[in-house]
């Protein structure tokens, strides 16, 4: 009898592990043009808690949505001295012309002749259109017009255009990336290509993929915008952060929402 | 390739094992081993520290300040998150009462005991000799604290330190 249950364990401890090769071929790789092309594309949820990612999955719980339920309201509030609201232009809800529009970001503008992010986008409707003070980059407000619009664009994937004109920023991204830096001399691609799923301190390494930006921090009960979390990774690295909207955070904004375009947006996140 | 193929295989027998031995394996530790057999990663296990240090690559005999360090100031450099950080990247045992220890690299438990004075240092000043793949950074250079995470002073305590851990 022994021998044949050993066997069945056999089978069934086979059968398992065929099961998970089964399911990390359903999985989209990064794209081919990446050093990690062989690398397997794994959203972020996956390396959190289990009690964080719950928070994050459920929109009631979710400690973000006031956020998105703010800037839905914004949206609508005219502000500024043109007497106009961002639906004056857009429209809202189902009629809102650029419900999509966050996950084409960071975006060249032709009117600048630059990358722009989605939040320099908001301010620049605000100074033209409204004729509105431009919102700081790290405010409440800010992070409830992002959450929002990120929001909107839930369940698609990163529409990035990464040709013409907005390919000087993208190659100077995927350099970053790959770039070392700070006095302990990492790159982004050293932990996050190499040693995602491993545990830094009490955090699991990611890939470093920006879907579910912005995100609340439970830890520091504020939303944190992409820009902010670099500026996490480079202290981590001992490195010199950069300010929020430095061309080369916007840079690798653009890279890493390309390198992920396979996975949808899962704004806004949650994370410890 | 071959060596690829050879980790999976291991994680794969590990995982199994377990689940044959234990039978009921936490959901988490399930989902662990189903992370590592499906390939996501693959993690560098303890068991792949080498036990001798090869004694024909560099290694550095004398301390770098012409004088032995502290083995209690090295337990500070290695814990404090301004200085050595190690415990980002490392668990060490002794220290278990400190929460948050990393698994990047190998636990340290031992070390003390595997390797010597001047290889310990060695790895600390440029790890690469020893592990040419590791991402483990320089911990000194010669120029300050510019471009030196630690002081030569602090890379001898943590030798005193590291050499504590039998």
């Amino acid at each position: 009898m022994q021998p044949i249950l050993g066997v069945s364990f056999m089978i069934l401890a086979a059968f398992g592990s065929v099961s998970a090769w089964a399911q990390t071929d359903a999985r989209p790789h990064a794209p081919a043009e990446t050093q990690a092309s062989r690398m397997r594309l794994i959203p972020g949820e996956e390396f959190l808690p289990a009690a964080i990612r719950a928070q994050q999955a459920d929109d009631f719980d979710n400690p973000a949505f006031p956020y998105v339920e703010a800037g839905e309201a914004a949206w609508s509030r005219p502000e500024g001295a043109a007497g106009k609201s961002c639906q004056d232009c857009h429209g809202a809800g189902e009629n809102n012309t650029v419900r999509h529009a966050a996950a084409s970001y960071p975006k060249y503008l032709p009117r600048v002749n630059q990358v722009i992010t989605l939040q320099t986008r908001i301010n620049f409707c605000r100074q033209n259109a409204l004729q509105a003070s431009p919102l700081p980059d790290s405010s409440e407000q800010m992070a409830a017009m992002t959450a929002y619009l990120r929001w909107l664009s839930r369940r698609l994937p990163p529409a990035v255009d990464v040709s013409g004109p907005a390919t000087a920023t993208f190659e100077k991204g995927r350099e970053l990336y790959h770039m070392k830096t700070g006095l302990l001399q990492l790159s982004c691609g050293q932990c996050h290509d190499l040693k995602f799923g491993q545990n830094f301190g009490a955090e699991t390494l990611s890939q470093g993929h920006p879907q579910s930006y912005p995100v609340f921090s439970v830890g520091e009960r504020r939303m944190i915008s992409l820009h902010e979390r670099f500026r996490m990774c480079n202290q981590l690295t001992r490195a010199e952060a950069q300010p929020v909207n430095a061309p080369d955070y916007v840079a690798l904004e653009l890279y890493l929402s390309w390198r992920g375009k396979d996975l949808p947006i899962t704004a806004p996140g949650v994370r410890p | 390739m071959a060596k690829l193929r050879m980790y999976i295989f291991i994680a794969v027998a590990s995982c199994t094992a377990g689940s044959l031995v234990l039978s009921a394996l936490s959901g988490a530790r399930a989902a662990e081993c189903q992370r590592k057999t499906a390939g996501f990663y693959l993690e560098e296990t303890n068991a792949g520290v080498p036990h001798n240090l090869s004694s024909v690559l560099q290694n550095l005999p004398g301390p770098l300040t012409g004088a032995p360090g502290n083995s209690e100031r090295g337990r500070e450099v290695l814990v404090s998150r301004q200085k050595g950080d190690c415990l980002s990247c490392h668990k060490v045992s002794a220290l278990s009462s400190i929460a948050g220890q990393g698994g990047i690299g190998p636990a340290l438990d031992g070390v003390g005991s595997k390797y010597n004075d001047a290889q310990l240092r060695q790895v600390l000043v440029e790890p690469k000799t020893y592990f040419p793949e590791t991402i483990m950074p320089s911990y000194y250079r010669d120029g300050g604290a510019a471009v030196s995470v630690l002081t030569a002073a602090e890379i001898e305590d943590l030798v005193a330190y590291l050499k504590t851990l039998r």
